[in-house]
């Protein structure tokens, strides 16, 4: 990948901020970056999926949800350490990736969007429903830290982000990449190239709720707990509008917006009450104005010029 | 048995109103208008606004709710959905926004606590032993007075054909001279208006709160996806089914359990027969 | 030596409508199979038919030794059957060499052993669209927009080519450099080629032996300057008179 001097120093210096931010910024400061770095694994998660292939994945909480609840229950309920938790998320979000993208991925554009969208309200109301499993409303309480310490879970956040940074773009970067953009230009005429266009459809989705589940444990964890928000339509509407301020389709944006919108929330906090106004509004005006984003547009701005 | 007979017969037709729109707006103008349930919420809220604070009579105050939420409905259209026009997830986002400002602005403004919005009858009647309000039998014969007002309309009437002529062919249609955003913004006016009229008439007997357009979205699209999208006559068969099948579920086995009949429904649907019952446009 | 692509029996009904009834004919390896037949012939149906886009009726098809039957496109792509459509569809938003990558990561053109952005950018040497790898693929003129296709088609490395109407919408400074392309590609590779076109004197330029079709049956097969001068072919396009088909 060939990346010129200026994006390099931007990168490097980003990179130095998110290591020192529990030197420069007080305990509180930590924890807000701590959820604003799981913001932006799911983003990255979603924008891989949807922003690649264009089929809005509506349903993306229920991934989250999925990995949150499987290391909330079995942690609360069993005991089990959340460190092994992650991975049961992971393994969980796979399969309800898998479950839910061979009916739903053989049906064209907006039916997609739709049956995914139905299928997270559905699963959300499901969540209410079965409160013995589930805690009902105020979800499951009392959960295991995976570290102790605020700064700890913050560098473990940012390793995993960074980690999962490193995959999402990769592949993004690669056949992957280019294999699921040609999917969204043209299906037929991928099947026509001889693409098995359904393996790579649901492969990405699954990779997509992968990260979505591992996020969600995370959370799960920091939080030390769980609830049905973690399902509902706002969940989406934050990361999504992460995904469109970073530039829909770049997926390292998506973790640039997740930063971004993390800060604003924070300046919002006073707002109070219209937090969600705000937010609501804010997806409008950038769907109106930022179409292509705020920091993709900037990180291709920086690659103009010589290469080192 | 005739509770379940009567009352279903209510919220299918409640269901009807909702989903009835929302798949009329789907088949011409081809966009998920996810801000749908929020005119649902405000046929409810209007009432309120009108008839309990301003003091106006209910009947006045009920059809100035279906208006203004009509008109809102076609300014939706106007300024939020047509510049997006070009990208289905722009659309959707953007209404999906609407919605939600909808939800915080009378959160904000009302609380979250449930509203009383006033209705036409009080009476209480009974039924062949079923017990049922006098408001609920209204909302069960404005439904079916709706539909059959909407059915002529797209039957009898020029606006009606365009309209039609539309949901076939938009190419088409524009060759013959049809204004397809003139036609595209009195669609969604008008499906807007339908799901007011639902608010109006249900919002006395189900609660009523700032937190009511998201499960009425969801409801008119589990319908919709059952029934086909697009279809209208499919639209108001799955109401029917649904609103049927809900209701027996709720009296012989539970209420907490109605949610899993549309669950049911829309995983069977895309599992065995995606296009719904009377999809026209087959989903893949 | 046993044909290439063995069809039998092949019909397509749609509705009330039989799109494609009881063809039946064989492409043997190495040669140029014409088709020929005016619109609405069933042509395109055939060549959906042949590549898994469509399920037939009745009938099969056996390529190279392999009943295709139940197969989606991409599979019968990777078994080397490979096509171009009559409408140019290139990945928009991608350059050409993208376009052409797509296809080297199909698992036949995997199998070839080449690195996928070498083998795209040989095939876009090969069909004269090198100096164009990057630009983006929907600012191509049309002709170029076939090669594109083409070059798509053979980065799958096919056993056997269709293609439908390649010369259609193609100005006429276009056209011959085309058919040049395609003859060349026949004499190098000695890819087998099955061609639905309209234009009749490129037409007969290339093809060896055409079949003749309408109404989706099968009326004729043969050599091609034999099956020019079949009454029964003539009627078809003409009607009733005698034509200047002879002289193409």
């Amino acid at each position: 990948m060939k990346i010129t001097l200026r994006q390099s120093l931007a990168l490097a210096a980003a990179l130095a901020l998110l290591a020192a931010v529990p030197w420069l910024g007080s305990a509180y400061m930590t924890g807000v970056f701590t959820v604003c770095l799981i913001y932006a694994i799911w983003a990255m998660g979603w924008d891989f999926f949807s922003g690649l292939t264009g089929r809005e994945n509506f349903g993306y909480p229920l991934f989250i949800g999925i990995g949150a609840y499987a290391t909330g229950y079995l942690d609360a309920n069993h005991g089990i350490s959340p460190w092994l938790g992650l991975f049961v998320a992971m393994g969980m979000s796979a399969l309800l990736g898998l479950a839910i993208g061979f009916p739903t991925l053989r049906l064209k554009g907006p039916y997609f969007a739709l049956a995914t969208l139905a299928a997270a309200a559905i699963a959300q109301r499901m969540l209410l429903i079965l409160w013995d499993i589930t805690g009902g409303e105020e979800g499951i309480q009392g959960l295991t830290p995976l570290v102790l310490d605020t700064v700890r879970y913050y560098y473990l956040v940012l390793g995993v982000a960074l980690a999962s940074g490193a995959v999402l773009v990769g592949l993004s970067r690669s056949r992957w990449g280019l294999l699921l953009r040609a999917i969204r230009g043209d299906e037929a005429s991928c099947q026509a190239a001889g693409i098995n266009v359904t393996f790579y459809k649901i492969a990405a989705l699954v990779i997509s709720a992968v990260f979505a589940g591992l996020g969600g444990a995370l959370y799960a964890s920091y939080q030390m707990q769980v609830s049905p928000q973690i399902v509902s339509v706002l969940m989406l509407v934050a990361v999504v509008t992460m995904v469109y301020v970073g530039g829909i389709g770049s997926v390292y944006g998506a973790a640039g917006g997740a930063i971004v919108l993390s800060l604003l929330g924070e300046m919002l906090r006073s707002a109070g009450e219209y937090r969600l106004l705000v937010y609501a509004l804010l997806l409008i005006v950038v769907i109106f104005f930022l179409r292509g984003g705020l920091v993709a547009p900037l990180w291709r701005r920086l690659g103009k010029g010589a290469t080192p | 048995m005739t509770d379940i007979l009567v009352h279903g017969a209510v919220t299918s037709a409640i269901y009807a109103m909702l989903a009835v729109g929302f798949t009329l707006v789907f088949g011409v103008a081809r966009i998920l208008n996810l801000a749908h349930g929020a005119f649902y919420m405000l046929g409810a809220y209007f009432t309120y606004l009108f008839a309990t604070l301003l003091g106006l009579p209910l009947a006045l105050a009920a059809l100035a709710a279906i208006a203004a939420t009509a008109g809102l409905g076609w300014a939706v259209e106007r300024w939020l959905i047509r510049p997006q026009r070009d990208s289905s997830m722009a659309v959707m986002m953007v209404t999906m926004a609407f919605l939600l400002v909808a939800e915080q602005v009378l959160l904000v403004t009302f609380g979250s606590e449930v509203v009383n919005v006033p209705a036409f009858a009080d009476a209480k009647f009974s039924l062949g032993g079923a017990d049922i309000g006098g408001q609920q039998l209204l909302t069960l014969a404005t439904a079916v007075a709706a539909l059959a007002v909407l059915w002529l309309l797209i039957q009898r009437t020029r606006a009606g054909a365009a309209i039609l002529a539309l949901s076939q062919d938009p190419l088409a249609a524009q060759y013959m001279g049809i204004p397809i955003d003139r036609v595209y913004g009195r669609v969604v006016a008008l499906s807007a208006a339908l799901a007011a009229l639902a608010g109006v008439m249900a919002g006395p007997f189900l609660s009523t709160s700032p937190h009511m357009a998201m499960p009425a979205l969801t409801k008119a699209f589990a319908i919709v996806i059952v029934g086909g999208l697009g279809s209208l006559p499919g639209s108001i068969l799955a109401a029917i089914l649904l609103g049927y099948a809900e209701t027996a579920v709720a009296y012989l086995v539970s209420s907490s359990w109605t949610e899993v009949v549309s669950l049911a429904a829309v995983l069977l649907t895309l599992l065995l027969r995606p296009a719904g019952l009377r999809g026209k446009r087959a989903a893949f | 030596m046993t044909a290439l692509l063995d069809i039998q029996g092949l019909t397509k009904r749609f509705g009330g409508l039989t799109a494609v009834q009881d063809m039946a004919f064989c492409v043997a390896r190495g040669e140029i199979l014409g088709i020929l037949g005016p619109n609405g012939a069933g042509k395109t149906t055939l060549f959906n038919l042949l590549t898994g886009f469509i399920r037939p009726d009745a009938g099969r098809v056996v390529f190279n030794g392999q009943d295709l039957a139940g197969r989606t496109p991409a599979q019968v792509v990777n078994q080397g059957l490979a096509r171009t459509f009559q409408l140019c569809r290139p990945f928009v938003g991608m350059s050409v060499v993208e376009n052409a990558m797509v296809a080297c990561y199909s698992p036949r053109g995997r199998a070839t052993g080449e690195a996928p952005r070498e083998r795209a950018l040989r095939m876009l040497d090969d069909v004269g669209l090198a100096h164009k790898a990057e630009t983006p693929a929907e600012l191509l003129s049309y002709g170029d927009q076939r090669r594109l296709e083409i070059a798509r088609a053979l980065a799958t490395d096919p056993l056997l080519l269709l293609l439908d109407e390649p010369f259609a919408g193609l100005g006429a400074s276009e056209i011959e450099p085309l058919s040049a392309l395609i003859r060349r590609l026949h004499a190098e590779r000695g890819l087998s080629i099955l061609i639905i076109e309209h234009k009749l004197r490129e037409f007969m330029q290339l093809v060896q032996r055409v079949v003749a079709i309408d109404f989706g049956e099968l009326i004729a097969i043969g050599d091609a300057q034999d099956i020019v001068r079949h009454p029964k072919v003539v009627e078809a396009y003409i009607g009733k008179t005698e034509a200047d088909l002879a002289t193409a």
